[in-house]
């Protein structure tokens, strides 16, 4: 198991790596979310997998490799369809975790 | 987003609230399922949000599933609408005729405006037109501009010049009338020019053919002023149209009578009724007789004239009395017809001199005038001329 982890964590370092000597974009290759934000009102999510949670003050989205937590108030989930999640409130802050 | 606002319309979708589970369990069986929703929001737990109408159905499972109870809060869409209103029959036959008279309607001419006529009646020229075909819910797209426009040209011998432009649901037929300059005058039978009244010459100016008169000649009625008989220097004749222009000094006498009792036709009363129009055909609302007085109205909206009107139709009834009029009464009368009758007999020419009388008595009143006028006298009169002398 522990293998396993380790080997995961170079595949992944590998990868980095490859795509920071190509210059290729980070979520073409790595299966890191593409996240645009449009000011502090509209939020769209490519690579979305899930919904973690959901209230009216957050939204924690499953991206694969990344937790993408939006916090802000009256967020509201206008559309989520094909991995793309998009996101319309008052957005405070975008959080990462592992 | 208007576009997919409107497809979804087109669709039908549902306002749901789901409550009482795990929303985010609901919300990631939704998208593993491909049931698509938006306009998703979370309070407090509850979810509220909108779905297709065919996605509604796929439901139950996935509340089942993540524990939520799911209610319709609106259903939006024409599959609803439709389904609310299938059975109310007037509904749906009023939108198909609204639907079956805009799409005829919309093709057919509404009205027919004729402009630029002064001495042509409108009558006459929208009765040329009628017949060719250009007529209050006629066709528009199978009218022939050019062609129609021809065709009236011959059949108006009064009109030089017209145009038919048919904008929507209204034709305008414009017109320019043929002046005076455009008849063309070939009469060229031998005439001679007459005195048509007694007088002295005053103007004497032959144009064609030979004088006859001088000026300050006294004439009488008949006289010859100028011959169409013209001697060639051979000493042989020819005859022309006499033409000129002969003015003479004459005396007018115009009288006029008025008795103060008079029968007159008084009104005792009117009957007013209606005829639906609707293009070119009429529906009367009661017995109309054919010496009514009519006026046609025609309904119109924002300057565009409606296929829509009606026609108030106004029979009044006359009755003959007897009136006894007062001296002024009569006065009154009897100069308006004076003048009247003045307006009407000296209309182009020109009064010299003039004296007006007036007399009154119990039974009526009289108004007389002389007058010197200096007017037009000559009159073409046609010379009877046997064939044998033209072979």
């Amino acid at each position: 198991m522990k293998n396993r982890k380790r080997n995961g964590t170079r595949a992944e370092s590998i990868i980095d790596s490859i795509t920071g000597i190509l210059d290729l974009p980070q979520d073409a290759v790595s299966g890191y979310a593409h996240i645009e934000i449009s000011g502090n009102r509209e939020a769209i999510i490519e690579g979305c997998q899930g919904v973690l949670e959901y209230n009216d003050n957050l939204i924690a989205l499953n991206t694969g490799r990344l937790t993408v937590r939006i916090c802000g108030c009256g967020l509201t989930i206008i559309s989520m369809q094909n991995g793309q999640a998009i996101i319309r409130g008052t957005i405070t802050g975008v959080d990462y975790c592992n | 987003m208007l576009v997919l606002k409107f497809l979804r319309f087109l669709s039908g979708y549902v306002s749901l609230i789901a409550e009482g589970g795990f929303p985010e369990r609901f919300i990631n069986l939704c998208r593993l399922r491909g049931i698509l929703l938006w306009e998703l929001r979370c309070k407090d737990g509850v979810i509220t949000a909108c779905m297709g109408r065919k996605d509604y159905l796929k439901i139950r499972p996935v509340a089942k599933k993540s524990g939520m109870r799911v209610r319709i809060k609106k259903k939006s869409g024409l599959p609803f609408f439709l389904d609310r209103h299938s059975r109310r029959i007037g509904v749906v036959i009023g939108i198909c005729f609204c639907v079956a008279s805009l799409s005829i309607l919309s093709t057919r001419i509404w009205s027919i405006d004729v402009s630029g006529n002064i001495c042509v009646p409108s009558e006459e020229i929208l009765e040329v037109f009628e017949e060719l075909g250009v007529r209050k819910g006629a066709a528009a797209d199978k009218i022939n501009i050019s062609a129609v426009e021809n065709s009236a040209l011959i059949k108006l011998s009064d009109i030089a010049w017209l145009n038919v432009n048919i904008s929507g649901s209204a034709a305008m037929i414009e017109v320019r009338e043929r002046g005076a300059a455009d008849e063309k005058d070939e009469d060229d039978t031998p005439s001679d020019i007459v005195a048509a009244r007694d007088g002295q010459i005053v103007i004497l100016r032959p144009f064609n053919g030979t004088q006859e008169q001088k000026i300050g000649n006294p004439v009488l009625k008949g006289d010859l002023l100028i011959s169409g008989i013209e001697e060639n220097k051979d000493l042989t004749v020819s005859f022309c149209r006499a033409k000129g222009y002969v003015a003479a000094r004459t005396n007018r006498k115009i009288g006029v009578s008025r008795s103060r009792e008079i029968k007159a036709e008084m009104p005792v009363g009117t009957k007013k009724s209606y005829i639906v129009d609707f293009l070119d055909f009429s529906i009367p609302l009661g017995k109309i007789s054919d010496a009514a007085y009519r006026e046609k109205r025609q309904l119109r909206i924002n300057g565009v004239t409606l296929p829509f009107g009606f026609t108030e139709c106004t029979e009044t009834r006359y009755a003959e009395k007897t009136l006894r009029l007062t001296q002024e009464q009569a006065k009154m009368l009897a100069m308006l017809e004076f003048y009247e009758k003045c307006t009407e007999e000296f209309r182009g020419l020109k009064v010299e001199k003039h004296e007006i009388s007036f007399a009154q008595d119990e039974k009526g009143c009289s108004v007389g005038g002389n007058f010197v006028c200096i007017e037009n006298i000559g009159e073409e009169r046609k010379m009877q001329i046997e064939e044998t002398l033209f072979k």
